[in-house]
């Protein structure tokens, strides 16, 4: 598979490229969600203060297109990144769904309720990670989907379609928004920031290595993979 | 035959000797007298005639034809010219004056009256005296010879010569003539004039001359004393102010003062008069004639109580509706405050309003505010409220006025000027039912007016529904802002929240039926979000609907009718087609409107709390057994 190796106990989990990705995805979240919801909630002090800080509600508009083109930017890269590199495509295969994150789902919660002491054997990416990928792959798309028809309301081109059309789009984007900003980011957020052990952060983001152990803790498959290229044989720590 | 002739002779000798002897006896009668007359006229009938005294040629001429067809033909010269001898020529010893008196003793008055110095033949000639009832035809003649007055020299003019009243109908006949004193004026016209006797004797006038003063007027001071005629028996106002614009007699400047009275001068009925019009007013128009009173009198004709009839002399049909009005009801009521015609007037000043002078329409608002301002006039819907003056002065309409715009409505247009009724009458130009037509009368907002009949709001008006609007629920009353502020978000801000005071209402709504959620529905569109966003482009309900000729979409007339629709929306929007309108455009019941919004909605609800309450769940679980682990050592360490 890869040629990732420890070094000196740890592993390098995310490479540049992926960690510079990251970093703009969640920027260019961020800044969608606080231009976007700003405008929802216009008439709230959350929003007339944002669209304060925003610089009024034009600015708000330019801000909330830029970091969309940048995401749109960010979404095109990333699919000739998984597409066509060998890092990318390693881990576009990772992120597939396979029946062991059935079973690994059934341990967790089992573990989780105290009713079982086998915890979850997972791969490179354990359940929620995958969701959230997925989530804010499938999210992206509907949000670009339905903000570039809002985009030609805004260029006024737009008188060639129906008027329900509009009000189903505008409707999909902003409770899709909504529901990107509670899904992902307080899930998200929990897992590399709440989350007792990880508290008050993970910094796997930044520095991209992961060590030996917590890989060994949080991703045993992966572990056990990289252990038996090295020793050229299967360790299976915990039962399935 | 012979016999015949005999008998007649018998019977005319005698009656011809006894005429004969008559004549006879009658001739030498004559001639026995003294002072023949006969023998006067020998030498008198002579023109030439004359003597001479103290320097002046006197003619001694005596006109026989007419001594002998004057009365006196049978007195002889010396019955009158006693003691003197025709034989003593020139007859200068015995000069007695001829005494009328000694024979026309009826005519003694003439001794002791104000012609004392007059000797008869002043007025009955020497010799050629007339029979008193000749002589009474010719009396003005008479009279006249004398009193070469100017005034008198007219009388003959006068409508008292015309009808044969002639000088000793006043002056008293014969030779009880007299002086009049000013006191008996009034009563000697009065014999006569005995209804304006009556009236005047009651009038302020007449009463203070009682109270002695001296120059107050009697009929002769107004109307002249020998020369009035026909066409001046109306007293013209110059004869008035003769004494009223005198500023010694009537001093200050309060009512009644000289300077009060000058200002009729400025008036219009005084301007209108200069230019001939018959029909202005001058002072007996207003104040009567005869029977001129002070002001508090209730009799006068300018007093409080009568002063609507007496403007309604001229001006009827404004008195007319004047007295069906408020003020109108109000003042036969007796109520003090209730205005007149002066009160709004003014009095002698009266003005008219088109010009800029005290009572244009400027000026009249003060007017009308001095008393309806600050509830001084208990007003039903603002009570004591300032808005009726300080809205009505920041209006639209009165900057207008205040900048020259004279068509601009002051009080009066909109409420009626004499015609001004409480709200509540269905007569009133303010009536719900008659506001349109007020604001729509000519030169004013005829445009408008013709947008808004056939509206929604115009058909619920007039079916009576009190709820329906008409222009001052929505544009106000008073304090009618213009429409081009500046600040055009604020605009259609306050657009929006003036039509959803009524569209919003949930009592309106449900009491007429009106479609629901258009408020709601609007904010929540692109339109309502631009516009709360400050957008100064985006449809504001006005944008869409129309303003005055607000109409429901099955109206083929309406902005929204499906037809019109691309028009409508094509303002902002060029190249709008049909498709965008095949569903509602304000959603009141998105479930049927559109069944695509109802399902994602109810998707996304169902999707968000299902998937916030599973990762809540799953991360609640998460971290109890996480911390559980770490108490018991197994923690993970840290990069």
């Amino acid at each position: 598979m890869n040629k990732t190796k420890f070094q000196n106990g740890y592993l390098i989990r995310f490479n540049l490229i992926e960690r510079i990705q990251h970093i703009i995805l969640f920027v260019a979240l961020i800044m969608l969600l606080l231009t976007g919801l700003s405008l929802s909630y216009y008439d709230s002090w959350f929003g007339r203060f944002m669209i304060d800080i925003e610089g009024g509600l034009e600015s708000r508009g330019n801000l909330h297109y830029f970091f969309a083109f940048v995401l749109m930017a960010l979404g095109v890269f990333h699919a000739f990144y998984v597409t066509f590199s060998d890092k990318g495509q390693s881990e576009i295969a990772h992120m597939k769904y396979t029946k062991k994150d059935f079973r690994n789902m059934l341990i967790s919660f089992r573990y989780n309720f105290g009713m079982g002491k086998a915890t979850p054997y997972y791969g490179r990416y354990n359940l929620s990670q995958k969701f959230q990928y997925w989530g804010v792959i499938f999210g992206s798309v509907i949000m670009i989907t339905t903000g570039i028809i809002l985009l030609l309301k805004v260029w006024k081109i737009a008188m060639l379609f129906p008027k329900w059309l509009w009000d189903i789009t505008n409707l999909v984007h902003s409770f899709e928004g909504m529901m990107i900003f509670l899904v992902l980011f307080l899930w998200h957020i929990y897992d590399v920031h709440l989350s007792p052990g990880v508290f008050p952060m993970s910094r796997v983001w930044l520095t991209g290595k992961i060590s030996e152990e917590e890989l060994k803790k949080e991703h045993p498959e992966e572990y056990d993979e990289i252990n038996k290229d090295k020793s050229g044989e299967w360790k299976i720590d915990g039962n399935i | 035959m012979k016999g015949k002739f005999q008998n007649i002779g018998i019977i005319f000798i005698p009656v011809l000797l006894i005429t004969g002897l008559l004549i006879f006896a009658e001739s030498y009668s004559g001639l026995t007298k003294k002072g023949d007359t006969d023998i006067c006229l020998t030498c008198h009938e002579d023109k030439g005639l004359t003597m001479e005294k103290s320097g002046k040629k006197i003619s001694l001429f005596v006109d026989a034809s007419h001594y002998k067809n004057s009365v006196h033909q049978i007195a002889e010269c010396e019955d009158c010219h006693e003691n003197y001898n025709p034989d003593e020529i020139p007859h200068t010893k015995s000069k007695q004056e001829v005494n009328c008196i000694s024979c026309h003793s009826e005519a003694r008055n003439i001794e002791t009256n104000v012609h004392a110095k007059v000797k008869c033949y002043d007025c009955h000639t020497k010799h050629e005296i007339k029979p008193a009832r000749e002589f009474a035809k010719e009396q003005v003649k008479a009279c006249i010879s004398c009193h070469k007055n100017q005034t008198l020299q007219h009388f003959s003019e006068s409508v008292h010569s015309k009808n044969n009243v002639n000088c000793e109908k006043c002056h008293d006949g014969g030779h009880k003539v007299k002086k009049i004193s000013k006191q008996e004026v009034s009563g000697l016209c009065g014999k006569c004039h005995g209804d304006h006797e009556k009236n005047f004797r009651n009038s302020i006038h007449q009463t203070v001359m009682k109270a002695g003063n001296v120059n107050a007027p009697t009929c002769t001071d107004c109307h002249g004393s020998h020369t009035i005629i026909s066409g001046k028996i109306s007293v013209e106002s110059r004869a008035c102010l003769e004494c009223h614009l005198d500023e010694k007699k009537f001093p200050g400047e309060n009512l009644g003062s000289a300077k009060f009275v000058a200002h009729y001068k400025t008036s219009i009925h005084a301007s209108v008069e200069k230019e001939g019009l018959l029909e202005a007013a001058g002072c007996v128009d207003c104040h009567g004639n005869h029977m001129v009173q002070n002001l508090d009198n209730p009799k006068a004709s300018t007093s409080r109580a009568k002063l609507i009839e007496t403007c309604g002399k001229c001006h009827k049909d404004v008195v007319d509706s004047f007295k069906k009005s408020k003020h109108g009801m109000e003042l036969s009521k007796g109520n003090d405050k209730a205005p007149t015609c002066t009160d709004c007037h003014g009095e002698h000043d009266i003005q008219s309003t088109q010009l800029s002078n005290d009572f244009s329409k400027v000026n009249l608002t003060e007017k009308c505010l001095s008393c309806h301002k600050d509830g001084k006039i208990p007003h039903k819907n603002y009570k004591g409220e300032e808005e009726l003056i300080t809205g009505y002065q920041k209006s639209v309409h009165y900057q207008a006025l205040k900048n020259g715009n004279f068509s601009a409505p002051t009080c009066y247009q909109c409420h009626g000027a004499h015609e001004m009724e409480t709200l509540d009458n269905p007569d009133s130009k303010l009536n719900k039912n008659n506001i349109a037509k007020t604001c729509g009368q000519s030169n004013c907002h005829v445009n408008q007016l013709r947008d808004y009949s056939g509206s929604i709001h115009e058909i619920g008006v007039s079916k009576g529904n009190i709820d329906a609007p008409t222009c001052n629920n929505c544009h106000g009353n008073h304090g009618i802002l213009s429409k081009d502020i500046d600040n055009k978000v604020q605009k259609s801000k306050d657009l929006i929240n003036l039509c959803s005071t009524c569209h919003t209402s949930v009592e309106l709504i449900e009491r007429n039926d009106l479609p629901t959620k258009v408020g709601e529905s609007y904010q929540e569109s692109f339109h309502g979000l631009a516009t709360r966003g400050g957008s100064k482009e985006a449809a504001n309900c006005e944008s869409c609907h129309g303003n005055h000729n607000v109409r429901p979409s099955n109206d083929s007339l309406s902005t929204i009718n499906r037809k019109n629709l691309p028009q409508t929306c094509g303002k902002c929007h060029p190249g709008a087609t049909e498709v965008l309108f095949t569903k509602k455009i304000h959603m009141n019941d998105v479930e049927n409107d559109s069944p695509g919004v109802f399902w994602i909605t109810r998707f996304y609800v169902i999707m968000i709390i299902g998937l916030i309450g599973f990762m809540l769940f799953h991360n609640i679980m998460d971290f109890r057994r996480k911390m559980k682990k770490k108490k018991t050592g197994n923690n993970v360490k840290k990069i």
